[in-house]
């Protein structure tokens, strides 16, 4: 194996494209871990970390962010954010525990794509998009598409994951990330995130995501454009979330049984939007 | 497999140490330093044994390939001892009887030591959460969490 470091990120990507089965090491949380049991042996690696900017929060003008994907859990657990972007170091300190999250990255865990990672189900929920680059040139695609199944993305060989772009939060908005795993650090069992903004008394927008219960990270576009304009009231929450419990597409594993995924969910939904109805209507007050 | 001579700065001083390029810290340190305080248990970020300071923060030795340490400050529990930072964290275990078969203790030292360093006193649950990723075989951390408490603490709960 050869690895390097470069330090644009031109030089990366003429790097990876020299040999097939080159890959960008991140914060290597994942990558070394399957390493040390052999499942993969790269030929090369190559470092992203003294490219310039990866690991920068950006603030846009419209009220977005931008980060770089080399933007650790601990940047972001440290993160003073608004509204429904708080959502960001909610979820950051219930990822694994302090030394894994001072040196794994956002994008690293986006990239590898496991289901039960805490970054995918988060950032759908903030309708977050993604910016990859290759050798041809750049895209940008929104984050629910770059993420095809499980331990799968839209990457092709060469390409990188260079930055994530999250939209303004709502005008009264917030968010809430319910985990809930055997233990805490534990990947999840099952998680659930929530963006909603209010308009006076009733939800102007929402987005839930599942996550740990199908390959991607699951939303139910028509049960969510049902709780618009309703006061989210708990049958309305029961409604949604009961339509989520048979929209997962839950296995059989070590933490849990899909028959056991299937009943947490309605009651853990309800948990995550009761938590954000609270928080985005104190903001109102 | 080929073997390069890789420098890397531990316990502020350059050491050189040929090396894999496939080699974890944890692999250097032990193998190559004879820095053996720093203990594998898995290999797989999942018990703390190898917990080590890369840049000032909590490290797992066993997921940071070493070639990827060129460059940055690597401290470890013999660091630690050297510089006395750890001696208060160490005395405040040994008399609570927080220290059974000692497998687990150097990378608890190490992430108390860095709890210790954020300052401001440490609640039960800072510490619990702080040493959440070490895992302890023998104590059922009960005496390791009053050991850094009775060290530590003075904080009210942060709630979480
Ligand atoms: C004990 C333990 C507990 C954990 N607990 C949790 C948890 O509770 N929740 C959770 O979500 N995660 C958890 N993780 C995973 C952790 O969050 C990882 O840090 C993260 O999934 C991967 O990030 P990384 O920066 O370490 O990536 P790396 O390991 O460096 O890379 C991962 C993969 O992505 C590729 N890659 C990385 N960056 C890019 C890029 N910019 N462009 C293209 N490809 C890229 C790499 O080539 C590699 O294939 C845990 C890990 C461990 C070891
Ligand atoms: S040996 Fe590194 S965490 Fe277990
Ligand atoms: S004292 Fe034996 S593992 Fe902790």
């Amino acid at each position: 194996m050869d690895y390097f470091r470069p330090e644009s990120l031109e030089e990366a990507l003429g790097l990876l494209a020299e040999i097939p089965d080159a890959r960008c090491l991140a914060g290597g949380q994942t990558l070394v871990a399957m390493m040390n049991t052999r499942i993969v042996a790269p030929p090369r690696l190559v470092s992203l970390r003294d490219i310039p900017g990866l690991d920068q929060i950006e603030a846009l003008p419209n009220g977005g962010l931008r980060m770089g994907t080399m933007v650790t859990h601990e940047t972001l657990m440290n993160l003073s954010a608004n509204g429904a972007h708080r959502l960001l170091p909610e979820t950051a300190r219930q990822i694994a525990s302090p030394a894994i999250r001072a040196f794994g990255t956002v994008g690293g865990a986006l990239c590898h794509a496991d289901p039960a990672a805490d970054w995918p189900t988060a950032l759908v929920a903030l309708d977050a998009s993604v910016h990859v680059a290759g050798i041809d040139g750049k895209r940008r695609e929104p984050l629910a598409e770059f993420l095809v199944d499980a331990l799968t993305t839209t990457l092709e060989p060469g390409e990188i994951l260079t930055h994530i772009e999250i939209p303004p939060p709502g005008q009264t908005s917030a968010g809430a990330y319910v985990k809930f795993a055997r233990v805490e650090g534990d990947f999840a069992t099952v998680a659930v995130a929530v963006s909603l903004s209010l308009s006076g008394p009733t939800c102007e927008a929402i987005r839930i995501a599942v996550g740990g219960c199908s390959p991607v990270p699951t939303r139910d576009d028509a049960a969510e454009t049902g709780l618009v304009s309703t006061e989210l009231s708990e049958a309305d929450m029961q409604a949604v979330g009961n339509s989520l419990a048979t929209a997962i597409q839950p296995e059989d594993d070590g933490r849990a049984s899909a028959a056991y995924r299937r009943m947490v969910v309605p009651g853990l939904v309800q948990r995550a939007i009761t938590l954000a109805h609270d928080r985005a209507s104190e903001a109102r007050i | 497999m080929k073997r390069t001579l890789l420098e890397l700065n531990v316990n502020g001083e350059l050491q050189q140490a040929p090396t894999r390029p496939t080699a974890t810290l944890l692999d250097v340190l032990r193998d190559g330093l004879h820095l053996t305080g720093s203990k594998r248990g898995c290999d797989q970020g999942v018990c703390g044994a190898c917990t080590v300071l890369v840049d000032g923060r909590p490290a797992r030795a066993c997921l940071m390939l070493a070639v990827d340490c060129q460059g940055r400050r690597v401290t470890t529990i013999e660091g630690l001892n050297e510089s006395g930072e750890a001696a208060a964290v160490q005395q405040a275990l040994a008399e609570n009887g927080a220290i059974q078969c000692g497998y687990c203790t150097p990378g608890i030292v190490v992430a108390l030591v860095d709890l210790a360093r954020a300052g401001g006193g440490a609640s039960e649950n800072d510490v619990r959460r702080s040493i959440s990723g070490n895992i302890c075989r023998c104590s059922g951390y009960v005496k390791i969490v009053e050991a850094a408490v009775s060290l530590l603490g003075g904080k009210a709960s942060d709630g979480r």
